[in-house]
């Protein structure tokens, strides 16, 4: 385009794809060439570019702010059915609390819909910080299940104190995900881009089954603020199972 | 596919576009996360992501019912095609906040929806090819619509003065 004559002047089309920087470096040239010797092309390209600007100016004054878009990676919760193992089989109360970006209203509706569950029951923050989700509790069949989205080849699961009993178990599988087992006191479990958060108490007993993809090459597990332990994707492969119970003093 | 990463990568920009489109942060936000779910259902191919999002989120709010209601009520409230420069409406510093944010949805409410997909996508970006993809035209002939739309914002938005 622009095979511009003598006393051809540049087009508003053309004058608009000089200022985005659109075309190749000739078609620039040849715009820019006849910018330098033409006031009235000048003037009509300096008023587009105020306009432009003056425009953006005013969308960023008043466009509503963007909620947080830094979580998330919970994809979907359900809870197992009569094929569960033995150990998962028993009553279950468990809170899930997601993180407090999902306080927008959209990332909430986007948590809620992949949750499988009504957005009012995901609704109410109860602090400031945090906002809880009573899952169903005490289904006696049912262990609850949170998937999540591994954003490195590390996951870090961080639990915050040893327990009354239970334990964590590691395998490996298609679709990373925790299944939770609360046999007494409360837990609850915050999925982070980074990994898993598990609010337990040390008077509580509930077992952990920590489900990951090949692709997440270790784990590194946290108890009570003590020193991290790295579990390589062999071992989780293998099964490994990690004792949840306080040690002995 | 990384969902947390693309979410966190595209939904603030996807948000916002949605929301000077549709003038309607709730909408926006449900369109917004419409194209996130269909995004996990059905991936477009990689590198066409981001135009992919936009696109199915524009489709989104097209389709609410609540964007076609809020939108009337916009044009209704519009005065009589304001003379240029009318003060009131003007969305100069004197003007609240909250004024200002309606003089502005009221002018994009009042350009052709093509116009108003066309500035909004630049604004993020895009490329003059995806803004055409976008809304069905040739790539050459975005910039004319672009130059056209943004003299019609002109004299509603005062595009001419410094100091906005
Ligand atoms: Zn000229």
């Amino acid at each position: 385009m622009l095979t511009l004559l003598p006393n051809e002047h540049v087009s508003d089309g053309d004058l608009v794809r000089f200022l985005d920087g659109e075309g190749d470096p000739a078609e620039q040239e040849r715009t820019d060439a006849h910018l330098r010797g033409c006031q009235p092309c000048t003037q009509r390209l300096q008023s587009l570019r105020r306009r432009s600007r003056g425009l953006s100016l005013l969308l960023a004054q008043t466009t509503p702010a963007a909620p947080e878009p830094d979580v998330l990676a919970a994809t979907r919760t359900g809870k197992r059915g009569q094929a569960s193992p033995p150990w998962l089989r028993a009553a279950a109360a468990v809170l899930v609390v997601l993180s407090a970006a999902l306080l927008a209203e959209p990332v909430r509706a986007w948590v809620a819909d992949l949750l499988g569950i009504g957005q009012t029951e995901l609704a109410a923050p109860t602090q400031p910080e945090l906002w809880t989700t009573p899952l169903t509790p005490s289904a006696p069949e049912a262990g609850t299940r949170v998937q999540f989205t591994p954003t490195g080849v590390e996951v870090e699961l961080d639990i915050a104190s040893y327990q009354a009993g239970g334990a964590i178990r590691f395998e490996a599988g298609e679709v990373p995900e925790v299944t939770v087992q609360v046999q007494g006191g409360t837990a609850d479990l915050l999925v982070l881009p980074s990994g898993i958060r598990i609010g337990n108490t040390p008077e509580s007993t509930a077992d952990y089954q920590v489900t990951l993809p090949a692709g997440v090459r270790q784990v590194r597990v946290r108890v009570g603020g003590g020193a991290p332990r790295v579990i390589p994707a062999a071992r989780v492969a293998a099964g490994e199972r990690l004792d949840l119970a306080r040690p002995m003093r | 596919m990384d969902v947390a990463a693309l979410f966190a990568e595209h939904h603030t920009a996807l948000f916002r576009y949605l929301a000077r489109w549709t003038g309607d942060p709730d909408v926006a936000a449900d369109a917004a996360q419409e194209a996130f779910v269909k995004l996990l259902e059905r991936p477009p191919k990689p590198g066409e992501t981001r135009a992919w999002l936009f696109r199915v989120g524009t489709n989104a709010a097209r389709e609410s019912e609540r964007t076609r209601s809020r939108r009337s009520r916009l044009l209704e409230e519009a005065p009589d095609r304001a003379p240029m420069g009318d003060a009131p409406l003007a969305p100069d510093a004197r003007l609240a906040a909250g004024e200002r944010r309606r003089v502005v949805q009221q002018a994009l409410a009042g350009l052709p929806e093509r116009d108003r997909t066309m500035l909004l996508m630049r604004e993020e970006g895009f490329s003059h090819r995806e803004i055409a993809e976008a809304v069905g035209t040739t790539t050459k002939s975005v910039g004319t619509m672009i130059a056209r739309a943004l003299d019609k914002l002109a004299a509603e938005l005062r595009l001419d003065e410094e100091d906005i």
